[in-house]
């Protein structure tokens, strides 16, 4: 599998499924969805995406870019880029503070920090905005419409964007879904397009663009 | 003259139903009491009763948008009654809802599923928000719970009913006689 070692699985997942478990049997601290929450997110529609996500943008990436994944989950993008063999700073911006607790226990590469915050209040800080160069959010379809077409509306015009969604309406969590790669990127703002494309994952489509 | 007051709000949420979902559910509902009807929508297009706008933030989708009506902030006030839109109302059903203790919400008891031997994780309920009455601006709690982590909530519960009895909210339930009044 590119971009992921299986000693990652042997050594990092599987102990911390086995620790939920546990802490689900006798604790109150995790409840036990958080066992399917983090399956899902080493699922192979993830893997995929994240897969066609490194593949596409590291030719927009300098040696001195500090990298933003915003909505990092468990941390599969950024473990992913780092994996491939970036050695930039990799912020992952994430509000669930037990996603925070999980990715510091699946951390791999120390060039990755992670941050309980919401990314996207990056672009209401004019010291912050820009400074991370690379921008990644592969979960547009949980953020919405409205604020994402603000927030890259205010983004620094020399940070790139890399921005995926995809057409699952029928999931509940979904706020943000498309029927297409140009659909989507008409809800955001005019950006200059440095690459768009669709992914067909099993039974669904994703579409990602990144701009400047 | 009817001694009670409630609101009956509707809820139409994306493309799921149309308006003349909620016109001929409202229609049924004046057959049995004349009180104030709402419909609470992301699109008042066609609707011919009064509407409520679903608050834009933050955005949920389908069922989801139910537990709005619990913010400190819901535009109505007092009591209010909830009908989903794809149960067929056949009999009067404010006989079972006008005397609840509007402290506390309530809800259709689907009592058969005591009977089901899901595991805890499945969320299994035996509520059912079909029919939900409740007080406006009381059990806010139901709302900030829920606020704390969105995203984490609607992927977790596969509805609403499962959300509230897992939180183990203090709720109530319809005498049982409800049932002889809908087909759900």
């Amino acid at each position: 599998m590119k971009y992921i070692q299986p000693s990652f699985f042997e050594n990092k997942v599987l102990p911390l499924l086995s620790f939920l478990y546990t802490d689900t049997m006798y604790g109150n601290q995790y409840d036990f969805y958080r066992i399917k929450d983090v399956l899902d997110q080493f699922s192979h529609g993830q893997f995929l995406c994240k897969q066609w996500a490194v593949d596409e943008v590291q030719q927009f990436i300098e040696p001195e870019d500090t990298i933003a994944v915003i909505g990092g989950w468990y941390g599969l993008m950024s473990h992913m880029l780092a994996e491939s063999g970036f050695t930039n700073d990799i912020l992952d911006y994430e509000i669930d503070s037990v996603c925070i607790d999980f990715h510091d226990k699946l951390k791999v590469h120390n060039n990755i920090s992670i941050c309980h915050q919401d990314g996207f209040e990056m672009f209401d800080d004019k010291e912050l905005n820009g400074k991370e160069k690379i921008i990644i959010c592969t979960a547009c379809e949980h953020i919405d419409k409205d604020d994402l077409y603000e927030y890259m509306s205010i983004k620094n015009p020399y940070a790139r964007v890399l921005l995926q969604s995809n057409n699952m309406h029928d999931i509940a969590s979904h706020i943000n879904c498309h029927e297409s790669i140009d659909h989507f990127i008409d809800t955001l703002p005019e950006m200059n397009i440095l690459y768009k494309g669709t992914k067909k994952i099993d039974d669904y489509e994703r579409y990602m663009v990144i701009a400047k | 003259m009817n001694i009670y007051y409630m609101n009956i709000i509707l809820l139409k949420h994306g493309k799921k139903y149309t308006a003349n979902d909620v016109n001929r559910q409202a229609e049924k509902l004046m057959n049995y009491a004349n009180y104030p009807i709402f419909c609470f929508t992301d699109d008042p297009k066609d609707v011919i009763i009064d509407c409520v706008s679903i608050p834009k933030k933050p955005k949920l989708m389908k069922w989801w948008n139910k537990l709005h009506v619990y913010r400190h902030d819901f535009v109505l006030s007092d009591k209010c009654v909830m009908f989903d839109l794809d149960i067929d109302i056949i009999k009067n059903p404010f006989p079972y809802i006008e005397n609840i203790d509007w402290r506390i919400p309530h809800f259709i008891h689907d009592h058969w599923k005591k009977d089901l031997s899901y595991q805890p994780h499945a969320y299994e309920t035996e509520i059912n928000s079909s029919i939900m009455a409740w007080t406006a601006h009381r059990n806010t709690e139901y709302w900030w719970w829920f606020e704390q982590n969105i995203d984490y909530n609607t992927r977790k519960y596969a509805g609403i009913d499962r959300y509230i009895w897992d939180k183990k909210f203090n709720y109530g339930t319809f005498d049982n006689e409800i049932h002889s009044t809908i087909i759900l």
